[in-house]
This record gives C-alpha cells, structure tokens and sequence, in this order.
C-alpha cells in the first residue's frame, strides 16, 4: 500500500503544482481514505531530496503561505516508469488470480 | 494561481472541526474547542522544533519543516498528534539533511559543560574553608574521588540533557531521572567523604576559590555570547524572517545554561550563611 502511495502521490501533482492538504483531500476522494499529514510529508520530503519535485513557498492571505510542490523533469520521467511497472505488475497479479498457477 | 485541479481554498476546506462544531450549536462551545486545539497544537510544536534541534537539522529547514505542519493544520482543522502521530517520531521519519559539524557540536558542549562542572566542584570545595576564615585549603582523598565522579557523570550529560529536553512537559520523570543521577553519581562521593579524610595536599584556598570561579562562569558566558551571535535562527518560509520559539523554550535554553552557575552561586552564600567562623 505505502509503494502504491507514493506512486499516486507523484500523479496527484501531475496536474499542476498543489499543495499538502489538496494533495491528501484528492487521495482521499480517489478512494485511499484519510490520509494522514505524518504519511504524506515524509514521502515529500523524500521526493524533493531526489530531485522529482521542486517546492516553492508561495504567500497566503495571513500567513508564510502555503508550500506548492510541482514535478520536475526528473519526476514526471519516474512517473512515467513508476506507473509502467505497477501496470506490470497489477496484469502479472490479476493474470494470476485469474488463471492460477502456470501447470509444470 | 493554483494549477491544479485538486486545489481549493482552505477557507471553504473540510474542516475537521466543523462537524462537531455545528453540532454544539454553542459558540461558547465553538471557542473553547478550538481554543483547546490551539495550545495542543503550539505544544505539539514546540516539541517538534526541539526534537528537530536534537537531531541538529539546520534552522531553515526546521522553519520550513514546521509551516508545512502549520499549513497542513490550519487546512484540516486537525490536531497535530492525530494527524503527524509524536513530534519525536515524525522528526525522525521526515529524515532531514542535518547540520555539516553536527558532531562537532556535542563534543563542545561536553567540554564547556566539563569545564563549568570542575569549576563548580572546586568552588564547593573552597567555600567551607573560607567561610570559616581559613585560607588554606586541605586537598582530601574524597576530593580527588567525587572530581573523578564528576567527570564520569560529565560524559553522560549530552545524553541526559536531550532526555530531560523530550521530558521537560512530565516533572515526574524529570525528577526520576534527576534522583538517579544524584544517587548513582553522589552515592560513591558521599562514600568517598566519609573514608576518604586523608589530606594529600594543601593548597591556598583563595586564589583557588577565584580560578574555580572563572572556570564555572567562563563557559556559560561563552555559550551565551556563541548561542546569540551564530545562532542556527529558523527562518520563516517564504519571508525569510527569522522565528523566535515560544518564551518557555527560550527560558528553559537559558536556564539550562546557567544553571550550574545558579548552584554554585546559591551553594556558596549558603555555605557562608550556615557555616561562618566554623
């Protein structure tokens, strides 16, 4: 569940640059429950010190603002091959439950 | 200014409260949970900000680090121990870069809490003969043991200090671990006092009793004066304004600080007052 998280994580900035709470209140609209502010962050955080997202703090009405997360270059191509090896793997999976087991 | 089409305007966001709230149908209510929300909040965050220190993560990350959490709180109406679990643990898991000589760090401060203790030690030493007028101070056996003891008790400080840090908000664990030391540490020095009379040497009390001085307020000087001209500041996100933490925090890192000069300096009159002419 955490790999598949931080996959759709990654495809929820594919839009456009967004914010911690837009991006846990979509996961959640897509069916991932509640997400929590301790789980969303560190895998942010994560992406941002490998170069797959770029923040950028921008001001609010009252306060710092809020921290808008955009993919970079390198981010939308681990997208690109993140999301290619789930489809891989959830069509190795169901082929799986489907058929069973390949007779020897 | 948004691009996404997940955003929407925290003003008209699901806040967690909201629900609750209308059902009280009491603004008194209203307040008074919100209110309760707030300190949590503050609490939470001032906890995260020291654990983030322990960890040494630098001042603008640690600014950043907490006006996400902000940010996030202030969108979800949520309290911050439900929605980031413990701040020591969430400090970890965030797994921020820390400091280049972070390292460097811990073993100024056992060297400056080291020379602040000797001074201290010695000082205590010294206050008994001249209070009584006596200007030589006789060097006992026990002496020589509980400076021994202070030092070993020295090597544990920057582990115990982060412990009383993380237990600052739960007296009774302070004072649990405060009686451990004392007894784990003084219990052989009190031993040492009662076999140990044996004079070594002797030595003249006051000039002593002025160098332990120096030695004891010397590093709590100098850790103040460092502490404020290269202060690792949290800066605010965005503004770049440097944050002060809350007025507790800042008292209790002063406090920390001076604390052995405090003792030393009430152990001495006290000495003087209860003991004069002995």
């Amino acid at each position: 569940m955490r790999a598949a998280l931080s996959l759709c994580v990654l495809r929820a900035l594919a839009p456009g640059p967004t914010y911690g709470y837009a991006i846990a209140t979509a996961l959640e609209a897509a069916g991932f429950g509640a997400i929590k502010g301790g789980t969303l962050y560190p895998l942010l955080t994560r992406f941002e010190a490998a170069g797959w997202i770029a923040a950028e703090w921008r001001p609010g009405a009252g306060g710092p603002g809020r921290k808008y997360f955009s993919l970079t270059d390198d981010g939308q191509r681990e997208l690109a091959e993140q999301s290619a090896h789930w489809q891989l793997f959830s069509t190795t999976v169901h082929d799986h439950l489907q058929k069973g087991p390949a007779e020897s | 200014m948004t691009s996404n089409p997940h955003d929407h305007d925290s003003s008209d966001s699901g806040n967690a409260d909201t629900g609750i709230v209308d059902s009280l149908g009491d603004p008194a209510g209203i307040s008074v949970t919100e209110t309760a929300r707030e300190t949590d909040n503050a609490a939470w965050l001032d906890d995260f900000t020291i654990e983030l220190r322990l960890l040494e993560v630098p001042g603008a990350a640690i600014g950043d680090a907490v006006a996400s959490v902000r940010e996030f709180l202030a969108d979800s109406g949520a309290r911050a121990e439900e929605s980031f679990g413990s701040a020591a643990r969430y400090a970890v898991e965030l797994d921020l870069p820390t400091l280049p000589d972070a390292g460097k760090s811990i073993t100024e401060a056992l060297l400056t809490n080291g020379i602040g203790l000797i001074g201290l030690v010695v000082l205590g030493y010294t206050a008994y003969p001249l209070a009584g007028g006596d200007d030589g101070l006789a060097v006992r056996l026990w002496m020589v043991v509980s400076l021994g003891v202070t030092l070993l008790v020295l090597g544990l400080l920057p582990r115990i200090v982060s412990v009383l840090l993380r237990a600052r908000n739960r007296p009774r664990t302070v004072g649990l671990i405060v009686a451990g030391v004392s007894f784990g540490g003084f219990g052989p020095v009190l031993l040492s006092v009662w076999w140990g009379q044996a004079v070594l040497f002797s030595v003249p009390a006051l000039p002593v009793a002025i160098g332990a001085g120096i030695l004891l307020l010397a590093p709590a000087i100098w850790n103040q004066v460092h502490q404020n001209l290269q202060a690792d500041l949290i800066i605010e996100p965005g503004t770049g304004a440097p944050t002060l933490p809350s007025l507790g925090v800042r008292l209790f890192a002063v406090g920390a600080n001076w604390i052995m000069v405090i003792y030393g300096a009430i152990s001495f009159v006290l000495i003087f007052a209860l003991y004069p002419n002995n």
